[in-house]
């Protein structure tokens, strides 16, 4: 029987029900939304920025299916309509004769967003980073980079560096004499590079963004050879007031000169972050020149709120220099940005060596913020690994 | 193009070539012994539009073209009209 791909919709919630019975019985984790409600992102008149699920239909039954953000991007000083797809799960990964279906639901994708890109996807060795890589994507992966607040409690914590046995016990000794949170601090005193602003320089916690972010936009958005759109409708319906979220405004002589989202779980017998509050810096925006000033405010913003470590994502040369000029360690990268095939050589045409696209965690369809933050992504990465 | 055994051989000669993969028979499920997986299917169509110059057009293909070597070589030569 022929697969079709179509919107998801009420008629098919059971059908999907059934589907995660399905992988769960088959050894997957996947599990696909079993409501179509796209939440605080459903189509709305006028606005560019919205949610669809769409699903893999074989007579009644749901064989897959994937979640489409549409948005608008920069290329430039040319504005377009792009798409970032998110959460695939298909069948075949339990199933193979279901293996077209993760096909049909990438090229479909692909078709309804010809300008599209799937971000994180568990890296580039990842059955789907494989597939999108046969289906013309070119892969690259998004830097990645880790500061250090708590030493003693990342020592403690970090069951990533802990699952060697050797380093482990190190790692107990140094948190027990104190060593690591000396050499955390040593280490940040080390990298830290930038000086507090001087008194031209403020910075304010928002809940929202104004006029200002807009002004922010048109001055800047050119610096950039690919960005999401990021004036004020946009960002308020990324961001909207009644999802709880911090910002910060990095204000001078008058004139903002840049913004940052920021988040924070404490984490609880997590596979990578024991139970370390972890911060992120999720997104951000100002001229590549203003980044570290950004990045400082970002900083000081989660350090009041006694975080253990900051993550961050970040494309762009400019932001990651002033992370790594603001204390971050480079760690390596297992996010991906895959670009549909005319994605990348639309990006190509205005930025052949693509240095000055700017990608952020903030970027990721279902990404920090978007939807449901940490707990939503711990649920998606189960489903990338089994795609 | 030849007969229909030279097809299935070519079909052969690409998993042995290009996926280092020696089928022992003919009918080796391809689906259920993990042979090919939906990665796998987009690098083998690449493969055969362009070694037999057709299209292949993913709307129109079954995953049962994928069982078998024969199944497969079936579909191909449906769109190779000389092929006994």
């Amino acid at each position: 029987m022929p697969i079709s791909i179509q919107p998801f919709d009420v008629s098919r919630t059971s059908a999907v029900a059934e589907l995660n019975r399905r992988m769960a019985a088959g050894g997957s984790s996947w599990q696909f939304p079993e409501s179509p409600d796209p939440g605080e992102l459903a189509r709305e008149e006028g606005s560019p920025v919205f949610h669809e699920f769409f699903v893999a239909v074989e007579g009644e039954a749901v064989r897959g299916g994937y979640a489409l953000q549409h948005r608008p991007a920069a290329f430039r000083d040319e504005v377009r309509q792009i798409g970032a797809w998110y959460q695939p799960i298909s069948e075949g990964s339990v199933d193979p004769r279901y293996s077209l279906v993760a096909i049909q639901l990438l090229r479909d994708a692909f078709r309804r967003e010809p300008l599209c890109y799937g971000l994180g996807l568990e890296g580039p060795d990842s059955h789907l980073a494989k597939l999108a890589t046969t289906l013309g994507c070119e892969l690259r992966l998004i830097p990645f980079f880790l500061r250090i607040q708590n030493g003693a409690r990342f020592a403690r914590e970090a069951r990533y560096l802990r699952r060697r046995p050797g380093l482990a016990r190190l790692l107990d000794v140094a948190a027990a004499t104190g060593a690591a949170g000396l050499g955390a601090r040593l280490v940040k005193l080390a990298l830290q590079r930038t000086p507090r602003p001087n008194g031209e320089v403020s910075v304010e916690n928002v809940t929202g963004f104004g006029p200002w972010a807009d002004e922010l936009w048109q001055r800047c958005r050119e610096r950039y050879s690919f960005v999401g759109v990021r004036d004020t409708e946009t960002l308020n319906r990324l961001y909207p007031p009644r999802q709880r979220f911090r910002g910060v405004r990095v204000v001078r002589g008058g004139q903002t000169v840049g913004w940052a989202v920021l988040d924070s779980k404490r984490m609880s017998g997590d596979s990578k972050f024991g139970a370390l509050h972890v911060g992120r810096f999720a997104n951000c925006f100002a001229a590549p020149e203003d980044a570290d000033l950004v990045v400082r405010a970002a900083v000081d913003a989660l350090d009041r709120e006694g975080v253990d470590i900051i993550l961050s994502n970040q494309s762009h040369p400019a932001w990651c220099a002033a992370l790594r000029r603001n204390a971050f360690l480079s760690i390596p990268s297992n996010f991906v940005f895959a670009p549909s095939p005319r994605l990348g050589e639309r990006i190509r045409a205005v930025d052949p060596d693509g240095r000055d696209v700017h990608l952020t965690r903030g970027d990721d369809g279902g990404g920090p913020l978007s939807r449901a933050g940490f707990s939503a992504r711990r649920v998606r990465q189960l489903r990338t690994a089994n795609a | 193009m030849g007969t229909r055994e030279q097809l299935e051989q070519q079909i052969t000669e690409i998993f042995a070539g290009r996926f280092e993969t020696r089928l022992e028979s003919d009918d080796v499920d391809l689906l259920e012994t993990g042979i090919v997986d939906s990665v796998r299917i987009v690098e083998l169509v690449l493969e055969i539009e362009q070694r037999f110059g057709v299209s292949l057009p993913f709307e129109e293909l079954e995953i049962e073209d994928f069982r078998t070597v024969p199944r497969l070589a079936d579909r191909i030569a449906r769109t190779l009209p000389a092929v006994a």
